[in-house]
């Protein structure tokens, strides 16, 4: 998935696309954490949304804006980009938002696994629909930037890492300074801690979840932007497979805790990259190494590595 | 404050009835299923009749064998998730095993009698079950959910990127990589028995009708045993702990041998109806037990219904006829020519995608099926009360929560607020509940005559 090829580049090279990986990864995995750490739910089709966002960057890039060759002029290409972007998180919040209208809140108070296998549900729906938007096979998508890096001697930056990388800092401040400095922030971190006694108090639950499932799908589709053009495919089962790696990065870094969701994508798109460039036949086994520390994680510290331990009350 | 107000609808009702239930249903399944070859053969010989032209008896027959497999997995996973409430999203990983198993001494020149290996697969598929559920089934229900579908990702995955391994016992065996193993059908084997010999059959083209009753017996054991199983110690200890895992910990259950339990059951049925997939197929590939698999199983037992042995059963047929219908609908119905003309000129991949529709249809039973009826087509007795009483819960004023199950359906309010509780308390009405009369009580004597259980 990543780059292959692994003899010609050094350690520093091979973090440095580990960082671009775990930037995306840790832009989705925001999603997956703020929406547990307000209901307690996996929300299963969040990948679906974020594969949504890869298929509607297909579609503008190649059918309805036709954009397919890299723009040199660096003012025109982030314009282009960010107002690609803005189309891309309109979306998938929506979409997002519908998923929580119809698979979740019906179930906002049924027990046990329901909500999860509405969810799952939810997911199949998405991904199939995206099968009969795109077909089967994985499809190409033109990368606007242009192919050059970045040279620091010692290890080189694409110019669309650079964006990446930019884009999930700034995206994640901005986050982070929401949810600790305006009143949405506070209901919302009210919600987290006592969803009862919030409500006591005043707090709009249903308003504050929707905003979580809003923030969640936008962050997913600035994310799928750039995972599209990067990797350069649209393939309806990427939110499967991205969407897993990226909870297990949330569920890594602490389920239900922001930093923990940054820090837990990044540690995910490092033993990606690791994996890939050093193991013989990395490229293959790399899948399989992030779903075994998946497991690992929640059979040795379910709580993750930022995440407090959850006291069950009776 | 705290308290529990037990209705006595759930008190009445006892389990142990529960396996008379169904017994109509059975055997009515039983026979149907038993004279379908000869159904079928007789279908054949009458050239007139013909349902789908393109589909003969033994198609017919293979597709109801698929379907014995799937009921299999179904009536395994029911275990898990029906009766202990753990969520398994990796089920196929065993079921990939199972074959597996079946695959690698049925390959090329390895002469190893295959037939014990119906027994030694669902021991092996046990085995990883228990690997991986003696650390994980401390986790809350949907974590276990996710790690269970972590290991249902790897090992399809390391079946693709395996050609060759060392394995005790066998040596180094062929695993087949991408491209999986082609397998040989197993040989008959066949007892002798006075005059008779009863010949345990393979799935060689003209052996169908063997292989179909071989699967028949099995599903019909199978039936048998987790019937049995429902009702015994440990079933009840399951529902226990599906209900209200601390309150089972309470009376004495141990939690993790008893899930343990479910888990490793449900592991090796699932590859025993491996071994079975396998043999059918003739070919064991990793593509076959990816994630889609486990999630359609797991759709069979929520269309029947969780927990429910007939409608699991029901839904596991259903569907796995759908399915393969969905596969070659497109091919089987005969149009008139000017509707075909017509269809090919609207939609010329409509076969594709009708038949790529499928995993759509799953994902909105699913959902659907959750939303509007969480109980199933056939729900088991016992889960219907449970799905009807709940929502009852509140909050008191010391933070502890109040669960209050309530038989009656018209009773199935959502308390908001504390005053509404209280007024809520009132009108608890201890003996009645089922029969959905109310007398309003004065606030304490709901609670002292509620159940008793203080």
């Amino acid at each position: 998935m990543i780059l292959a090829d692994s003899s010609t580049q050094s350690v520093l090279q091979v973090i440095e696309q580990g960082l671009t990986t775990g930037a995306i990864y840790a832009l989705i995995a925001t999603g997956y954490t703020l929406v547990y750490g307000i209901i307690q739910l996996i929300n299963f089709a969040h990948g679906d949304v974020f594969m949504w966002g890869t298929v509607l960057t297909y579609f503008m890039l190649t059918k309805w804006f036709k954009l397919t060759t890299p723009i040199s002029n660096p003012f025109v290409l982030i314009g282009t980009v960010l107002g690609l972007m803005a189309i891309c998180m309109i979306t998938c919040a929506l979409i997002a938002f519908t998923v929580e209208r119809i698979a979740y809140r019906p179930l906002r108070r049924a027990a046990s696994v329901a909500p999860l296998i509405s969810a799952i549900g939810a997911s199949f729906i998405l991904e199939n629909l995206g099968l009969f938007a795109i077909g089967p096979s994985s499809l190409n998508v033109p990368n606007l930037f242009p192919n050059g890096s970045l040279n620091l001697g010692v290890v080189s930056f694409k110019y669309i890492d650079i964006f990446v990388i930019v884009l999930a800092v700034i995206l994640m401040y901005g986050l982070s300074t929401f949810i600790s400095r305006t009143k949405m922030g506070r209901a919302m971190r009210s919600v987290a801690q006592d969803t009862e006694a919030a409500s006591l108090m005043g707090v709009n639950i249903n308003q504050v979840i929707i905003i979580t499932f809003l923030l969640g799908g936008a962050l997913a589709g600035a994310a799928s932007v750039v995972y599209a053009m990067r990797l350069q495919v649209a393939f309806f089962l990427t939110g499967f497979e991205a969407g897993l790696k990226a909870f297990t990065a949330a569920v890594l870094g602490g389920i239900g805790n922001l930093y923990g969701a940054m820090l837990g994508g990044l540690f995910i798109g490092m033993i990606e990259a690791f994996v890939t460039a050093y193991v013989h036949d990395g490229l293959k086994w790399a899948d399989a190494t992030v779903f075994a520390v998946l497991v690992l994680v929640l059979v040795f510290r379910p709580s993750g590595i930022l995440g407090k331990q959850a006291i069950v009350k009776v | 404050m705290q308290m529990q107000v037990k209705s006595n609808s759930l008190r009445r009702f006892d389990l142990r009835r529960g396996i008379f239930r169904g017994w109509g249903l059975g055997a009515i399944f039983f026979l149907l299923f038993l004279f379908m070859p000869q159904f079928f053969a007789s279908l054949l010989a009458d050239s007139t009749v013909s349902i789908f032209p393109t589909l003969d008896g033994d198609q017919w027959l293979g597709i109801l064998t698929s379907a014995g497999i799937f009921i299999l997995m179904a009536l395994g996973l029911n275990v898990v998730v029906g009766f202990a409430g753990l969520l398994d999203l990796g089920y196929a990983a065993f079921f990939a095993i199972g074959a597996y198993a079946y695959g690698v001494v049925n390959f090329g020149d390895t002469h190893i009698p295959v037939w014990p290996l119906l027994l030694a697969a669902p021991v092996v598929a046990g085995l990883f079950g228990v690997m991986l559920g003696a650390p994980t089934l401390r986790l809350r229900g949907d974590y276990l959910a996710i790690v269970t579908l972590g290991f249902g990702e790897i090992v399809p995955i390391v079946f693709r990127n395996i050609d060759r391994t060392t394995l005790p016992f066998l040596g180094s065996v062929e695993i087949g990589g991408v491209n999986g193993l082609g397998v040989r059908s197993p040989t008959p084997l066949s007892f002798p028995f006075g005059n008779y010999t009863f010949e345990l059959a393979t799935a060689a083209h003209d052996d169908v009708t063997h292989f179909y009753y071989l699967v028949f017996g099995l599903v019909v054991l199978a039936t048998i045993g987790v019937v049995l199983l429902r009702t015994s110690k440990i079933g009840r200890a399951w529902i226990a702990i599906r209900e209200d895992e601390t309150a089972a910990a309470c009376s004495g259950i141990n939690l993790v041998a008893t899930k343990l339990t479910a888990f490793a059951i449900g592991a090796s049925v699932s590859g025993f109806a491996g071994v079975l997939y396998g043999a059918q197929n003739h070919i064991v590939s990793p593509e076959e037990f990816g994630f889609t698999v486990s999630i359609t199983v797991l759709v069979m037992i929520v269309l029947g219904g969780m927990g429910s042995i007939p409608g699991v059963i029901t839904g596991a047929l259903l569907l796995s006829i759908v399915n393969r219908l969905l596969a070659i609908v497109p091919t089987a119905i005969q149009l008139p020519s000017s509707a075909l003309h017509f269809l090919e000129a609207k939609a010329p991949n409509l076969a594709e995608q009708i038949n790529d529709s499928e995993f759509l249809i799953f994902g909105g039973i699913l959902l659907l099926m959750i939303i509007l009826r969480p109980q199933g087509l056939i729900p088991s007795a016992l889960r219907k009360r449970e799905l009807k009483g709940e929502a009852v819960a509140a909050v008191t004023e010391t933070g502890e929560e109040l669960v209050v199950p309530v038989g009656a359906p018209d009773d199935a309010t959502t308390i908001e607020s504390f005053q509404e509780l209280e007024a809520f308390e009132s009108e608890i009405e201890p003996e009645d509940s089922a029969s959905g009369t109310r007398a309003p009580l004065p606030p304490g004597q709901g609670r002292a005559g509620g159940g008793g259980a203080q």
